[in-house]
């Protein structure tokens, strides 16, 4: 089983009912997991906290879209770099070249993937 | 029966634009066959991690886990109603039409059905509903489904886009013909997306921002069904400061 303690992650997920389920799993793994509900509170929190050890961030948001939101990390140099997987329902050719070409680690389909996996997605990127 | 017939994007009927390149038109297809396969993904992707959850996660008692399959349930309920919905467009398109089921209905019945259906939308954004504890039985004659397909498309975009917003919800008896007025204080529908309002998978750019996922066939449908019916629907609204929806169905 992963070992994320002393990890930090921030889930950005609109879909209340997947942000728990997937914090929960997280939990088990000791992992210590923020949420945040639309791309906006995602932007305010990652600039309010230290550097997370890993985002995870879905596409379609409320307010601002998951690809802004990484524009605005890049764009500030205190949290750049941060490692992000996306995880989305989309999943397109252009969605993910775009989601590489903006920086990010793994590019996941949360409906073709199990719990279970996606905990060993982020174990690979936060070893 | 093949994909451009399902969505009805064969032809340049009821506002869908056909463009001269075959390309262009097999994309416009692409966008919204995409939307909509992710519009069935997201809740078929809470199914199975609710269902995942409880078979692997750890034992969080029973009636945790019974909260959790019955979320799971919901979401299974709501990518069925979204095939419906998409059928119910098709047969709508396809050349025969579709066979309404006609009987006597009470407009109240089913007013009240949608309501306690949207219960969890109209809690989930606090919205203040105004609507009469008694409503004056409203016969009209019509296929019960297709109405109910019609208006809660209706109810359910005054819910959506008015959080923590007021919906006035309104059913009278004019001349021949009942009248619904719905009536909320929400974002609103911009001049331009107005124009384009009946066109099948049309969105507001304001709606998406509030709620990127929703994609259904919209006011195409609710239009059309209304339309079967001998009734007229007419929509007034400005951006930000909210909608008026009135319905007229000819009572029997």
């Amino acid at each position: 089983m992963a070992d994320f303690t002393n990890k930090r992650i921030l889930l950005v997920e609109d879909d209340n009912f997947l942000s728990e389920l997937l914090s929960k799993k997280l939990m088990e793994s000791k992992a210590n997991v923020m949420r945040a509900a639309d791309g906006e509170e995602a932007i305010t929190m990652v600039k309010a906290n230290p550097k997370f050890d890993l985002i995870l961030l879905d596409l379609m948001l409320p307010k601002v879209g998951g690809f802004e939101v990484m524009e605005a990390i890049n764009a500030d140099p205190k949290i750049a770099g941060t490692p992000i997987i996306i995880l989305s329902n989309l999943g397109q050719k252009n969605d993910v070249e775009k989601g590489v070409s903006l920086g990010a680690k793994k590019f996941l389909v949360k409906a073709i993937l199990s719990l279970d996996e996606i905990v060993d997605a982020v174990a690979e990127i936060i070893k | 029966m093949n994909l451009f017939s399902i969505f009805g994007l064969g032809g340049n009927s009821h506002g869908v634009r056909k463009t001269e390149s075959s390309g262009k038109e097999e994309h416009f297809t692409d966008t919204y066959i995409l939307a909509l396969v992710h519009k069935l993904r997201t809740p078929l992707n809470a199914a199975r991690w609710a269902l995942d959850s409880v078979i692997h996660g750890d034992d969080t008692g029973k009636e945790a886990q019974r909260e959790i399959l019955n979320e799971g349930y919901n979401k299974i309920i709501s990518a069925i109603n979204t095939v419906n919905e998409i059928l119910k467009a098709a047969e709508m398109d396809s050349k025969d039409g579709v066979d309404l089921k006609k009987e006597k209905l009470n407009l109240c019945d089913i007013v009240d059905d949608i309501l306690k259906t949207l219960g969890y939308l109209i809690k989930r954004n606090e919205i203040k509903l105004e609507y009469g504890d008694k409503c004056n039985p409203t016969i009209i004659f019509g296929d019960r489904e297709m109405l109910d397909l019609s208006l809660t498309n209706l109810f359910d975009n005054a819910f959506r886009y008015s959080p923590k917003g007021n919906v006035f919800v309104a059913l009278t008896r004019e001349g021949g013909m009942a009248k619904l007025v719905i009536k909320d204080d929400g974002i609103g529908i911009d001049k331009e997306d107005m124009s384009h309002l009946y066109e099948k998978f049309h969105r507001g750019k304001n709606a998406k921002v509030v709620d990127p996922n929703e994609n259904g066939v919209g006011l195409y449908a609710t239009k059309k069904i209304i339309e079967m019916h001998g009734g007229k629907i007419e929509v007034d609204s400005e951006l930000n400061k909210g909608t008026t929806v009135e319905v007229d169905l000819p009572i029997d």
